[in-house]
């Protein structure tokens, strides 16, 4: 067995300028299936919902999370007239003056935001109660993208807020800027109005349920997990051209394999006729098969890591993350075995219809 | 020349069962490079209109997204004070994106006396909204969400009657919900409701004077900007940039593989064949001739390839397209091939082909006679 791997595997480095182009085609299949699947990541873990104990409270038909929706501030107490015990106020809208300098912003109640979203963190401290205006907790995503630190700033609508320190909440909400809700409320000129109220899924109010004034009760999240299905019809398409190319690299893997092995007829006849059955062959194509692979998928992986460092996906302030988790990189080991197998298989399965004897005759 | 290409047609038919499985793999990389081509063509024609000459609009400077701005009653009285023999049309328009159960739409409201002359807005079939809580919904919502004429819409807490559907000029109405201002007056309150105001210019107007001077307007004050309608369209396709990018520097990588693959099969063909090679120098074919042939031969292979990749992507984006075009973001995307597309795509796979046969056929055809026999 480890013979015939060894031979296998000798036979392509002496066939190294051909079976390297090879590596690259399988290279590039690997690598847009795996670009594809670590965005599909990212969005599932940035946007997908989680289990949220809080509910909120928004403009009805509004998408309050990411911006449009507009509430006064005096809702606050028809919540509580209705028995709601907590509701915190927020902010969330674009400030920027282009697509690519859009930054999302969030106004929170410095006394209460940080019981809303846990987050991590990363360097700096936490805005908090009696903090002076202009200063600015920021998502470590946003931080990369803008390259900032604790202590420098960063623009908001044209003002200069101060960053205090950067956080990591595991979600979109790390593109986010966090400023004290009267700083978004003086930024934006929306005097009195806040997007939306969290309030505690206590039983007492439902998901659906309209309140006066157009308001209505929504799961804190849902939002993100529909924004995160317009992107659902993109992926399926470029689902296709990344199979496509998984596909078209698996046929060229079987070309070479069995051009490779028909050049080697000779010999392989010579080790079957020495008691060597058809799995030994089947050994033989696979390490070869499996080598190429695991060198594409190696190039697939160096050519991710430099293609998503340099360009980034940036949708008006949202920052598309690439991702690789467990599922991506089963998924990609699955492709990668699923090429080195169909390639090995059909050239296996040729040389075995070979006649013997007639192999045994040839020069 | 002639004999060059009957010489490897016989070739490329001597071993049918292997041509076909060189051609079916380069195929399907073209099939995956023409659809990668037609996406990130219509990511950059997407919002280009036919007809902007006589349309301005007036948006806030320095806003990402133009839904988060509002065009101030200064502003607006700009505008309307323009010379009337200029002037056909001023239309405020309010612009949101709005949830309708699992779908995202645009949300827009202005007068419904200007949705036919300003927006260019079809209507297809129904009434225009003539009483209080009414609608009109384009064909691309009524299919996505399945809504027809007599349904009742949900909107800011209010119920909403669907009068029409309607066909949209522009393509950032394709998936839209349209009411009369009045109704997002009452609901939302003017203040909040006035992200554009469209200009139509009448007949003949220097549309670029009428701008310049527009923006000039004290009023605006440098917080507006004048544009022309087009730049509507851009600001929503600015939106998609990154994915646009993104799609072309993949689609880059994948022509990669047609010189990778044309390299390999030229080289493992030399390999082969190398005394068939030899013998036929030392019968006195020139070493360019079977350089040529080698080229020729790749060249041959890709155009099969491409001819059959090209078949297969205008099908199945025929197929795909046939009921709606591809929703990304809310935006319909028309994928389609031009010629121009088809023409460089086939320009380049067949170019990049010849370079891998050339980068492995380059040192082996030239290699001594007599090594090749003695090998």
């Amino acid at each position: 067995m480890f013979s015939l791997i060894r031979l296998g595997l000798h036979d392509l480095v002496r066939r190294w300028q051909t079976a390297l182009p090879m590596s690259l085609v399988v290279a590039v299949s690997l690598m847009a299936y795996l670009t594809l699947q670590g965005y599909q990541a990212g969005l599932a873990t940035g946007y997908g919902q989680v289990a949220q104990p809080w509910l909120i409270v928004q403009q009805s038909n509004m998408l309050g999370e990411f911006s449009d929706s507009r509430v006064a501030a005096t809702a606050v107490n028809d919540l509580f007239a209705l028995g709601v015990s907590q509701a915190i106020p927020q902010i969330h809208a674009v400030a920027g003056s282009s697509v690519q300098d859009a930054v999302v912003l969030r106004g929170v109640d410095l006394g209460q935001y940080q019981q809303i979203e846990p987050f991590t963190l990363v360097a700096g401290r936490a805005l908090q109660e009696g903090d002076p205006p202009r200063l600015a907790l920021v998502g470590y995503r946003l931080a990369q993208a803008k390259g900032v630190a604790p202590g420098e700033t960063v623009s908001l609508r044209g003002r200069d807020f101060t960053v205090v320190g950067l956080f990591r909440v595991g979600s979109y909400a790390d593109n986010e800027a966090w400023i004290a809700l009267t700083d978004a409320q003086t930024l934006l000129g929306w005097e009195n109005e806040v997007s939306l109220f969290v309030i505690p899924d206590e039983g007492i109010l439902h998901e659906g349920v309209e309140i006066a004034g157009g308001l209505v009760v929504a799961r804190k999240g849902a939002a993100a997990e529909i924004l995160a299905r317009q992107w659902q019809p993109l992926f399926n398409l470029l689902s296709v051209c990344a199979l496509a190319l998984g596909v078209a690299a698996a046929l060229t893997l079987t070309n070479l394999l069995w051009r490779l092995a028909w050049m080697r007829r000779r010999n392989l006849a010579i080790l079957r006729a020495v008691g060597f059955g058809q799995p030994a062959l089947t050994v033989y194509l696979l390490a070869q098969a499996g080598c190429i692979t695991a060198v594409g998928l190696l190039l697939a992986f160096s050519g991710v890591a430099g293609l998503t460092s340099a360009l980034s996906i940036n949708n008006t302030g949202q920052y598309l993350p690439w991702i690789l988790n467990g599922d991506v990189l089963s998924n990609i080991l699955a492709l990668s075995l699923l090429i080195t197998f169909f390639g090995a298989a059909v050239p296996a399965w040729q040389l075995s219809r070979l006649n013997l004897a007639l192999l045994l005759r040839e020069e | 020349m002639f004999t060059l290409i009957r010489y490897a047609s016989q070739d490329l038919l001597y071993q049918p069962g292997r041509t076909l499985l060189t051609v079916t793999g380069l195929a399907v990389i073209v099939f995956a490079y023409l659809i990668l081509v037609g996406l990130s063509g219509a990511m950059a024609d997407y919002g280009r209109h036919a007809d902007v000459s006589q349309k301005l609009i007036i948006i806030q400077a320095n806003v990402a997204d133009l839904r988060h701005g509002f065009v101030d009653d200064d502003a607006l009285q700009a505008a309307l004070d323009l010379p009337e023999e200029i002037v056909q049309h001023i239309s405020p328009l309010g612009v949101r994106t709005m949830r309708v159960n699992e779908y995202v739409l645009s949300l827009f409201s202005a007068d419904v006396a200007d949705w036919e002359v300003v927006y260019e807005l079809n209507l297809v079939a129904g009434h225009w909204p003539t009483a209080a809580r009414e609608a009109a919904v384009s064909e691309g919502a009524a299919r996505a969400a399945g809504w027809q004429l007599g349904d009742t819409l949900r909107i800011f807490g209010a119920d909403f009657k669907v009068t029409a559907v309607i066909r949209a000029a522009n393509v950032i109405a394709y998936s839209s919900v349209w009411l009369d201002r009045s109704e997002t007056e009452q609901l939302l309150g003017s203040r909040r409701d006035r992200q554009i105001v469209f200009i139509q210019l009448a007949p003949g107007s220097d549309a670029e004077a009428v701008r310049r001077l527009l923006e000039a307007d004290e009023r605006l004050d440098g917080r507006y900007h004048v544009y022309f309608q087009d730049n509507l369209g851009q600001r929503y396709a600015d939106t998609l940039r990154d994915i646009r990018r993104v799609t072309r520097v993949v689609n880059g990588i994948i022509l990669l593989t047609i010189v990778f693959s044309a390299y390999n099969g030229t080289s493992l063909t030399l390999a082969e064949r190398g005394r068939e090679t030899a013998i036929l120098r030392a019968l006195g074919f020139a070493p360019a001739f079977l350089y040529y042939f080698l080229l020729l031969r790749a060249i041959m292979l890709s155009a099969i390839a491409y001819g059959l990749g090209l078949g297969v992507a205008a099908i199945f984006l025929t197929i795909y397209q046939a009921n709606a075009p591809l929703l990304l973001l809310g935006l319909p995307l028309s994928l389609q091939l031009t010629v121009n597309d088809i023409l460089w795509g086939a320009a380049l796979i067949l170019a990049l082909a010849a370079a891998g046969a050339w980068f492995s056929s380059r040192r082996l055809v030239w290699r001594n006679v007599a090594d090749i026999l003695r090998e």
